[in-house]
């Protein structure tokens, strides 16, 4: 029977609930948009690494997890592959060479990947062409000899070459001339160019003659772990073995890449959904209070109460449900839509994993029924008295107990963010996060207290500047203080979070040019792409450019420090820690050739001081003492620092993680020359001061913008849920919109009572929610100031316009209940039962 | 229903349906307490149409929501049947009201969504009751609504939603239909339509019935009377005619 009235009651308001399921629909939309999409790219990634590395029984590499990515600096020398020969159960080893080679398109430019860079790997590779190995041919022949190469179908299609064609190839160093013999597949590059030469010609032009990026092996039946065993027993120690099983798992994560996107999206998309829950707990709330007599007529009729608030929560299921299932469809051309902004087209078909579509409904349904559950308490609760009265709302508490749950709360969170201003480390940052949330959940509590007053302020003006309409839509936002404050909850949310995310955007901005200002003591700054490194050659050319006084190279690496494994910035110490050499905790920067310098609280950590000996080794397999000639201050440079000489020593071959250049004269002349000398290197840049804080800035820009775009989706819900509420409050107060035009206010002035109620209403929640963001962003800057991050900025402009925005959400929710109030027909008003 | 420790009262037991003793209710307090209804005793008889007239604000509806166990009395002793009710919770009220009494109100009888006929079945279906087949049928056929009984409420006129509502009093057999103005939003012939239905419901099928009214020819339609002034029992009077309760309520203007 409940069942019955539940889908009679649903028939009935079919309107609102589709109001109330379009919150839902964004959240899960975003939810399943996003599961989809990563699900796709997963798919995607597995795709590749079960075509690369296939065969593949175990693999020699360098020991350099951390160094891996940064280009090779421990090749695999050629013996190695004659000593896994001998090895019993291992099958034709070949030792494979990868290194940075673009095809140079008719234009002059290297021939562009499709779609985005995939982060964290070269996307322009050369490697050499293994018979039976990871890329068969699909038309010509091998490569042999100096001048030739097979290129990826794609590649050559999008540079305009064919089999037999001439074509450049850019090499670090140096552009040659090459020949087209051949084309292998491209489908599932996942935006890489592939370049392949013989194996002699990748080695000379890649890497170094008589050295492998890797050595791999197929077996002859012994299982993958024992033949790992074998080989890695006649390995040189700073060599490593590994099963296939393993090189193909890497090889999928490498590529999957794009699943830190997923996370993020997934954060949003829950905020989406927390957002979400506000408007559907509103909407269910009035629904409950306008059905108040007809709940009680029911338990005047002998309905139990928990037949009651199961009718509620049966309705809250089924919009959950419904919206749901809208939102998985939506969710569906969000993630081709993904594809295309993120991945540079949607290149597969949406993969629907059994996860996306439960998870969809897991949270689509559980928010509604979860957020309705406290209104249908409230339906419990209606006595059955009130279907005779004319004058019942359903119970509600008073609001004292609020305004103590809501003080403590917010006074318990502003001492627990004070705490971690004074603290230090990951304790006091934890405090800050808890302090935040405790603010947040106490300021929504007050919020129905606080909005009569603060309505009162907002809207003071109104009766003078719109006459009755103002003053009527002052004193109708003030009436339902509990509706009211969690209408504007959705938006505070919203806002509270935009709040944030610019203060924190503005403050990293400034501190990040001020960092550049004092740490960029040179006049130039040579990086490579993400993934690239800078080899010898490079810095000679560039040391060797006219004009050009001093060129500082830095490099990076992992070092274990008595059994630690911390990564290692490397270079001339003396200039490359200028900035911090009046600032040292112990110790000085004159580190000889066996001294290092250590981040004070590592030193700490380990209780390490200035003139403690250590065991370091390396990832060549070598090792020596060291010792700590010096302590440095917390400044984002990294664990510890080496002198050159150090690594060098340590390192077979040495590449550079970026090159800081002096000039005798800083003019267009030198940095043409330089432009010259590194004109071999495309996946160079160079950078002067001020290009180079542009570029962080702008990313950082980037990055604050489009955190705020995804946010706007919560404001857009928040929106939805204003609306939502306006046009139940419409219908509630027919009667009362009768008696109004009945005494002469004619529609227009109807029309601007409920808009200007719906501009206090998100006035309210926006100013509510710019204070707690700027709150948590001056906090959270505050306790990261130890990081570098130590300017603080308050983005008044954005903010301002966010204000500004509320305002016109306000006039937008307000576009649907106007016209309808206006509409009304005075009679039928009055007549309303 | 367990708690069955008191013995029932003695008087006239067997013919007692629902039955109040020394009742009191009131509203407010300090200066603004209202006492609605002081110290009322009352008795409704079995297969009997009782009315309950009296002056406005003299505690009708307070009293008829006191014996339906939808309003909690100050003090006092109610029984429905053999169950003194003011001691019980709100679990037990509501099996009370779901198994053993009907309602009629004045407006807002029926629920929006439902039809007719399943507004009638309503008490049924919420305690997952069939209605006895041949019951059923007497009781719609007697509400007369023919072929509109698919009909949502607001496509029904007030009398014919009035009828709807008696019927779904009726139907479910409960030992007392408590009726609050029931024709008080009606016009004469649609009144006497549901009137008609309810005496019906008393001389055919049996039914326990207490009706508030306002109107001296409703009031006619009852087998006994009884008045109220200022939340006391003034007066009782037995087969009323419309001119006997007018000439009473006359009197009671006069000794004003
Ligand atoms: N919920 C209430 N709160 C306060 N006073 C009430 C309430 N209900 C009824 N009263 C008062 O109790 C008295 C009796 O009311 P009621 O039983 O409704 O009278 P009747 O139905 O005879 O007109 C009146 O004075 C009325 O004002
Ligand atoms: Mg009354």
């Amino acid at each position: 029977m409940m069942l019955r009235l539940t889908l009679r009651s649903l028939a009935a308001h079919r309107l609102r609930l589709l109001l109330t399921a379009v919150s839902v629909v964004l959240g899960v939309a975003f939810v399943a948009g996003t599961l989809i999409f990563t699900d796709t790219m997963d798919g995607q990634a597995g795709d590749i690494a079960g075509h690369l590395g296939r065969n593949v029984a175990v693999e020699v590499r360098a020991k350099d997890p951390g160094g891996r990515t940064k280009g090779v600096s421990v090749p695999v020398p050629e013996s190695v592959l004659d000593g896994v020969r001998g090895v019993a159960g291992v099958r034709e080893p070949v030792g494979v060479v990868t290194g940075y080679a673009a095809l140079v398109g008719k234009d002059g430019t290297a021939v562009a990947a499709q779609g985005a860079q995939n982060p964290g790997s070269v996307s322009q590779t050369g490697g050499n062409w293994i018979p039976g190995g990871d890329h068969p041919l699909k038309t010509g022949r091998a490569p042999n000899g100096p001048a030739e190469m097979v290129v990826d179908e794609a590649t050559a299609k999008r540079g305009g070459f064919r089999t037999g064609d001439e074509a450049t190839v850019r090499f670090k160093g140096a552009d040659r001339p090459m020949r087209i013999v051949g084309l292998v597949g491209s489908g599932d590059l996942a935006g890489r160019t592939l370049t392949l030469f013989d194996t002699p010609t990748a080695q000379r032009l890649l890497l170094r003659p008589g050295d492998f990026t890797a050595v791999r092996m197929a077996s002859d039946g012994v299982s993958e772990s024992v033949l790992r065993g074998r080989v890695a027993a006649v390995l040189p120690g700073r060599l490593e073995a590994i099963t296939g099983t393993q090189l193909r798992t890497e090889l999928r994560n490498d590529l999957a890449t794009l699943s830190y996107v997923g996370g993020f999206l997934t954060a949003f998309a829950l905020i989406s959904v927390f957002v979400g829950a506000f408007v559907i707990f509103n909407t269910f709330s009035m629904l409950v209070a306008q059905r108040t007599r007809e709940l009680a007529l029911l338990r005047a009729l002998g309905a139990s109460n928990k037949q009651v608030s199961r009718a509620v929560l049966g309705e809250a299921f089924a919009v959950g449900v419904v919206g749901s299932t809208l939102g998985l469809a939506a969710g569906t051309g969000m993630a081709a839509f993904l594809q295309v902004i993120l991945n540079g087209g949607a290149t597969s078909a949406p993969a629907f994993s059994g996860t996306a579509v439960a998870a969809s409904y897991v949270v689509g349904t559980t928010a509604t029924v979860v957020s309705a559950y406290v209104p249908a308490r409230r339906a419990a609760r209606i006595p059955p008295i009130a279907a005779l009265r004319d004058d019942v709302a359903p119970p509600q508490r008073a609001l004292g107990r609020r305004v103590v749950t809501g003080t403590v709360l917010t006074a318990l969170g502003g001492l627990a963010v004070l705490a971690g201003q004074l603290g230090a480390g990951l304790m006091a940052k934890a405090l800050v996060g808890l302090g935040a949330t405790l603010v947040f959940l106490g300021v929504t509590a007050l919020s129905p207290v606080i909005s009569g007053p603060v309505i009162e302020l907002l809207g003071k003006g109104f009766p003078r500047w719109f006459g009755t309409p103002g003053l009527l839509a002052r004193r109708n936002a003030q009436r339902s203080p509990r509706r009211t404050a969690a209408t504007a909850g959705a938006l505070m949310v919203g806002l509270a979070l935009v709040g944030t995310v610019n203060v924190l955007g503005a403050s990293m901005k400034a501190s990040v040019s001020r960092q550049i200002e004092s740490s960029f003591v040179d006049d130039y700054f040579v990086l490579p792409v993400r993934g690239s490194s800078i080899d010898a050659d490079a810095i000679r050319r560039a040391a060797s450019t006219p004009g050009i006084e001093r060129t500082t190279p830095t490099y990076t690496g992992t070092v274990d420090l008595n059994g630690s494994r911390l990564e290692y910035s490397a270079g001339d110490l003396p200039t490359i820690m200028a900035p911090v050499a009046h600032r040292m905790a112990a110790g000085d920067l004159n580190a000889g050739t066996d001294g290092v310098l250590v981040e004070s609280d590592v030193a700490s950590a380990h209780h390490w001081k200035v003139g403690t000996i250590l065991s370091a080794r390396f990832p060549d397999g070598g090792g020596q003492d060291v010792r700590v000639a010096g302590i440095y201050p917390l400044v984002g440079l990294g664990n510890v620092m080496l002198p050159e000489s150090l690594y060098k020593a340590h390192t077979p071959l040495p590449a550079a993680h970026s090159l800081s250049l002096k000039v005798r004269t800083a003019d267009a002349a030198t940095l043409r020359a330089l432009r010259r000398s590194l004109a071999g290197y495309p996946d160079l840049g160079i950078y002067d001061r001020s290009g180079w804080k542009k570029e962080k800035v702008q990313s950082l820009d980037q990055m604050t913008t489009q955190i705020t775009l995804l946010l706007a989706l919560s404001v857009v819900i928040a929106a939805i849920g204003v609306a939502n509420t306006l046009a139940l409050s419409v219908f509630e107060r027919t009667r009362e919109l009768g008696l109004l035009r009945a005494v002469g206010v004619d529609r227009g002035q109807l029309r601007r009572m409920i808009r200007l109620e719906s501009i206090l209403i998100a006035l309210f929640g926006a100013v509510l929610g710019l204070l707690i963001g700027l709150g948590f962003g001056i906090a959270l800057q505050h306790a990261m100031a130890g990081l570098g991050f130590d300017v603080l900025v308050v983005p008044v402009v954005p903010l301002a316009l966010c204000a500004v925005l509320a305002g016109v959400i306000g006039v937008a929710a307000a576009v649907w209940p106007a016209r309808r109030a206006g509409r009304m027909d005075v009679l039928t008003a009055i007549a309303h039962e | 229903m367990t708690r069955e420790l008191r013995p029932a009262p003695a008087v006239d037991a067997s013919n007692v349906v629902a039955r109040a003793t020394a009742l009191c209710k009131s509203y407010g307090v300090g200066e603004a307490r209202v006492v609605a209804l002081d110290r009322v005793d009352v008795a409704v008889r079995a297969g009997e149409l009782t009315a309950i007239m009296g002056p406005s604000g003299s505690g009708k509806s307070t009293l008829m929501h006191c014996l339906a166990g939808l309003d909690s009395a100050d003090g006092g002793e109610i029984w429905i049947g053999d169950t003194e009710i003011t001691a019980l919770d709100d679990r037990e009220l509501t099996r009370l009201r779901r198994d053993r009494i009907g309602f009629v109100f004045q407006a807002f009888n029926l629920v929006p969504t439902l039809t007719a006929l399943e507004n009638i079945t309503l008490p049924l279906d919420i305690a997952g009751r069939r209605p006895e087949p041949g019951w059923f049928t007497r009781v719609v056929d007697a509400v007369g609504l023919g072929d509109r009984l698919g009909h949502r409420p607001s496509e029904l006129s007030g009398g014919q939603q009035q009828r709807v509502a008696c019927a779904r009093a009726l139907v479910a057999r409960p030992r007392i239909v408590f009726a609050d103005e029931p024709t008080g939003n009606l016009d004469s012939r649609a009144g006497a339509e549901v009137l008609d239905l309810m005496r019906l419901g008393v001389d055919t099928f049996g039914q326990t019935i207490v009706m508030v009214t306002h109107d001296p020819v409703a009031a006619s339609y009852a087998d006994r009377v009884l008045f109220l002034a200022d939340g006391r029992v003034v007066e009782e009077m037995a087969d009323p005619s419309a001119e006997k309760v007018l000439e009473r309520m006359k009197r009671a203007e006069g000794a004003r």
